[in-house]
């Protein structure tokens, strides 16, 4: 197999509580611990989990958007968080962020031609005199008209938002996409023409995605292989096929089976977990499912299960398998 | 049949800004029947959360209601006086919203929330309040109810709050409860929770619900009729499995086509192309015309009347004008 694009090795990202009279830290919110995949050139690698599973805070520590705890992660061979900060620099022309809501991610002051052509300049992309047909090429990839380069943000929808944010992001010409839930904020009827557009890119522009959401039907449509988050770490890792068809893990099996599906005939049988995702802060001993998990038993309780593969492209942390 | 809880007749309902007109809701008429949960169904902007508050008379200026009349138990609610309408909301209809985050008051416990309602519909006592209070929390299967009691809404989860929503809009066991996308904001596993209690209770109380989302996979788990709306207008109306079985207006089959769905992968998502057109520069002819695959030249000239069919199912649009002709055709390319 082709060596990864990007190597995630044991990441952990906590933040601090601070409490007391000084603010000293009082404890700390496990977001991501102890998380370690690969994501191979070309591939759209799903990030599935609830919210406060820390899928968005991995995805921005795998960006150095803030610093990690401890662990790794190599992108082409550079340590992302060990670069110094001219090379980090560089970085940001091969690898990009795009934001869940795309109201809160234009500035409004700034013309979306503007705001697009922004970070073509900054990296010497382009001079004054060809930015303008560069962007327009950009905007035209992503559906939407070269006329509009003058407007700015509010004149725009919700899906034209996105398809700019889109825009900003490929113009660099990156080859990593992290999307941080990109369609979730968006009508169905318009998510479908965003996920679509997203896979025209893929192709065209043999981009690799890290697609985190918590929707299973879009990320089953998307992407290639699968992780699946729980309260901080990887719980069940395989390809699309595997996944939907052989969970292995209880919690994907909860998950898998609480997807509302539109056929009011098909009569399903659905695991109904109790309770509530465990806070980050003070995660529960042992597994961390095991509070809301139908099977737990003595072992759960106890010990941290370890994340193995039990086949081929298909690795669970679960002790019962 | 029995007679419906509420029915809704012709309602307008406009927004007036900058001197133009929104039709946030023009010519809705359906009718709530005992112990049903009716579903409507739409995107943003089509009218289904003002449908809802007009129900109630929540809707704020610039909004106004212009026409029509909505009869609960023959009454009409749109002239009720002050009081009468006060009255009705919390006690005989009462509401839930998107946001359990926001609705509850976060400087006040839950458990002096819940009584308030108590307090002021029915003839009781703070203590027996209270106690009805706890009552409700263990009814809407929440763990720990006195401890939920004196607990403030920031020390609660989004599911646990949904929850303490349901009862206090349970507390004086209202005939309609209106559930404005109650589960939009909560996480799957949280979401199916909050729907089989809905289930649960309607199928307890008899209560009926009229249950507002976006989301055809929850209608299909939890409703008995579906009414789907587009910019303003009801489009097409059937009894649920009739409607997933065969749907008709092209933009309902869109909607369903567009969903991915686990388990049917397809290389390529149908998307429905262009946006929902503003509601005050409605074209003349079909709403949905200019985003529609079978539209044509009648189409643009007149908005289509609702037709409905033997069985109950009703469209408005042109290609099933002549009713149950050529309604067969429907299933099979989805």
């Amino acid at each position: 197999m082709d060596r990864p694009l990007l190597k995630i090795t044991d990441l952990k990202k906590y933040f601090p509580v601070k409490g007391g009279l000084f603010g000293r830290p009082v404890g700390w919110v496990r977001a991501v611990d102890g998380v370690s995949f690969e994501i191979f050139r070309g591939e759209a690698f799903g990030l599935v989990g609830e919210s406060g599973s820390g899928k968005t805070t991995l995805g921005q520590t795998v960006l150095r958007m803030h610093g990690r705890t401890s662990g790794q992660v190599m992108f082409d061979g550079l340590d992302i968080h060990s670069l110094p900060p001219k090379e980090f620099h560089k970085t940001h022309t091969r690898m990009q962020y795009i934001f869940q809501d795309p109201y809160s991610s234009l500035n409004p002051r700034i013309r979306i031609g503007d705001a697009i052509a922004e970070p073509l300049l900054a990296h010497r992309l382009a001079t004054r005199a060809d930015v303008g047909e560069q962007v327009e090429n950009i905007l035209a990839q992503c559906g939407m008209a070269a006329r509009f380069m003058d407007r700015y943000p509010h004149e725009f929808s919700g899906g034209q938002r996105q398809r700019i944010v889109i825009a900003r992001a490929i113009a660099l010409n990156p080859e990593f996409i992290v999307a941080d839930e990109p369609v979730s904020s968006l009508d169905v009827s318009i998510q479908a023409q965003i996920i679509n557009l997203f896979s025209d890119l893929q192709e065209e522009r043999k981009l690799t995605y890290l697609f985190i959401s918590h929707d299973l039907g879009i990320v089953e449509h998307l992407c290639s292989r699968i992780a699946i988050m729980y309260l901080g770490s990887v719980v069940e890792l395989a390809t699309r096929s595997e996944l939907f068809l052989n969970p292995i893990h209880p919690y994907t099996k909860a998950l898998l089976s609480a997807v509302p599906i539109p056929d009011p005939e098909r009569k399903r049988s659905r695991i109904v977990l109790n309770g509530d995702i465990p806070s980050p802060e003070n995660p529960p001993l042992g597994c961390r499912f095991h509070t809301r998990c139908p099977y737990a038993k003595d072992i759960c309780r106890e010990k941290v299960p370890e994340f193995r593969k039990v086949k081929d492209h298909h690795q669970v942390a679960c002790h019962l398998f | 049949m029995e007679e419906p809880i509420i029915t809704v007749r012709n309602l307008q309902t406009f927004f007036h800004l900058e001197g133009r007109v929104s039709k946030a809701v023009d010519n809705v008429s359906f009718s709530v029947p005992k112990g049903k949960v009716i579903c409507i169904v739409g995107e943003s902007g089509c009218g289904k959360s003002v449908t809802a508050l007009s129900l109630l008379r929540l809707v704020d200026f610039p909004g106004r209601i212009a026409g029509g009349e909505i009869l609960f138990h023959n009454r009409d609610i749109l002239k009720m006086n002050t009081k009468e309408i006060h009255n009705l909301r919390g006690d005989k209809i009462s509401m839930i919203f998107q946001e359990p985050m926001t609705s509850l008051n976060p400087v006040f416990t839950i458990g002096r929330q819940i009584s308030e309602t108590l307090l002021e519909h029915t003839l009781c006592d703070r203590k027996e309040a209270w106690e009805k209070g706890v009552e409700l929390i263990k009814k809407v299967g929440l763990p720990r109810a006195e401890k939920i009691m004196d607990s403030y809404p920031h020390e609660l989860s989004g599911g646990m709050l949904q929850r303490v929503m349901i009862a206090i809009a349970l507390s004086c066991q209202p005939e309609l409860l209106i559930a404005d996308e109650p589960t939009t904001a909560l996480d799957v596993t949280i979401q199916a929770q909050v729907l089989d209690l809905l289930r649960q209770l309607r199928d307890q109380s008899d209560m009926s619900i009229l249950f507002i989302t976006h989301d055809l996979g929850v209608v299909a788990e939890i409703a008995d009729y579906v009414i789907v709306m587009y910019a303003g207008r009801i489009i097409e109306e059937a009894p649920v499995t009739e409607l997933f079985r065969h749907p008709r207006h092209p933009y309902t089959r869109g909607l369903l086509k567009s969903r991915p769905v686990i388990g049917q992968r397809r290389d390529r998502l149908y998307s429905i192309k262009g946006q929902v057109p503003d509601l005050s520069e409605l074209p003349q002819g079909c709403y949905f015309a200019d985003r529609c695959e079978s539209c044509m030249e009648a189409c643009r000239k007149e908005y289509p009347e609702s037709v409905s069919d033997a069985g109950g199912h009703k469209t408005a649009c042109l290609l099933y004008k002549e009713g149950v002709a050529n309604g067969s055709t429907t299933a099979e390319d989805y």
